[in-house]
């Protein structure tokens, strides 16, 4: 029921950028202009960057999952990027530094009916088999695929 | 009722998944009649708290301002960091956090 939210559109595992702020501009201007998020998305994922940083470190993955408030959001959507070498970035949490290079913007429209998909893939980056598909992973085709797979039978 | 108050940036994204961890966890222990976690956008966990002598727990998944601690200690709430229900390292440490938080509100003052 998820199957919409992901696309191989919206993966992108050679971005070669320099920081967040050019990721933001990256990946924000290409999800605005395929639709699911308005002209503002770029501003707004700063802004909440800057107020409350999205990076995780778990036991295997360092993550980081960019998301803004759903009134920037036109359909909901999970982007994948994997940057082609870390990026400077911060924890969510206690703000301390940290280096990234896969990321998942989330586009959340109605939290209440994406909680259980969230959960889901929060779960998932602590799972060790998962994480090691997921850093092998280096085509868009196969990244759809594991998301859909994993992901897209959840119910809510 | 009693709440334990679960604050993100905007209340959407990683403040549910968070207050489900818990809630979870509360339900375990047959604690769920008693408390239970509401996720809410950090603005308004000053106004809660003051107004909710409920709240007994505050879980922000980024850390409270000066403003916002100085409401937390002056309701005697216990402020628990968010971020091991996300990753899952350190967890079990939360969870023992909010179940001694848990025991020390519902206690009966004893005469």
């Amino acid at each position: 029921m998820y199957e919409s939210m992901f696309s191989k559109s919206l993966v992108n595992l050679n971005v070669c950028v320099n920081n967040a702020d050019e990721l933001f501009d990256f990946i924000g201007k290409d999800a605005h202009e395929k639709g699911f998020a308005n002209e503002n998305y770029v501003r707004g994922l700063k802004k909440r960057e800057a107020q409350y940083p999205t990076g995780l470190i778990f036991s295997d993955i360092k993550l980081a999952l960019p998301h803004v408030d759903s009134i920037y959001i036109n359909k909901p959507f999970i982007y994948v990027a994997k940057n082609a070498f870390p990026l400077k970035w911060f924890q969510m949490g206690d703000s301390k530094e940290m280096e990234v290079n896969n990321f998942l913007f989330l586009g959340i429209k109605e939290p209440q009916k994406q909680v259980g998909l969230l959960s889901s893939i929060i779960a998932s980056f602590q799972d060790k088999s998962f994480v090691d598909d997921f850093k092998k992973i280096d085509t868009s085709d196969v990244m759809v695929k594991l998301m859909i797979n994993k992901f897209a039978q959840i119910a809510v | 009722m009693k709440i334990i108050l679960v604050c993100c940036g905007s209340g959407v994204a990683t403040s549910p998944q968070v207050a489900n961890k818990i809630n979870d966890f509360l339900a375990d222990k047959e604690l769920d009649d008693v408390v239970q976690a509401e996720p809410h956008p950090v603005e308004t966990a000053k106004s809660r708290i003051e107004t909710n002598p409920n709240i007994i727990v505050y879980v922000g998944i980024a850390p409270a301002d000066d403003d916002l601690r100085e409401t937390i200690e002056e309701n005697n709430v216990t402020e628990i960091v968010g971020v091991p229900w996300l990753t899952g390292i350190g967890e079990n440490e939360a969870n023992a956090k909010v179940l001694a938080a848990v025991e020390l509100a519902t206690q009966k003052p004893t005469q």
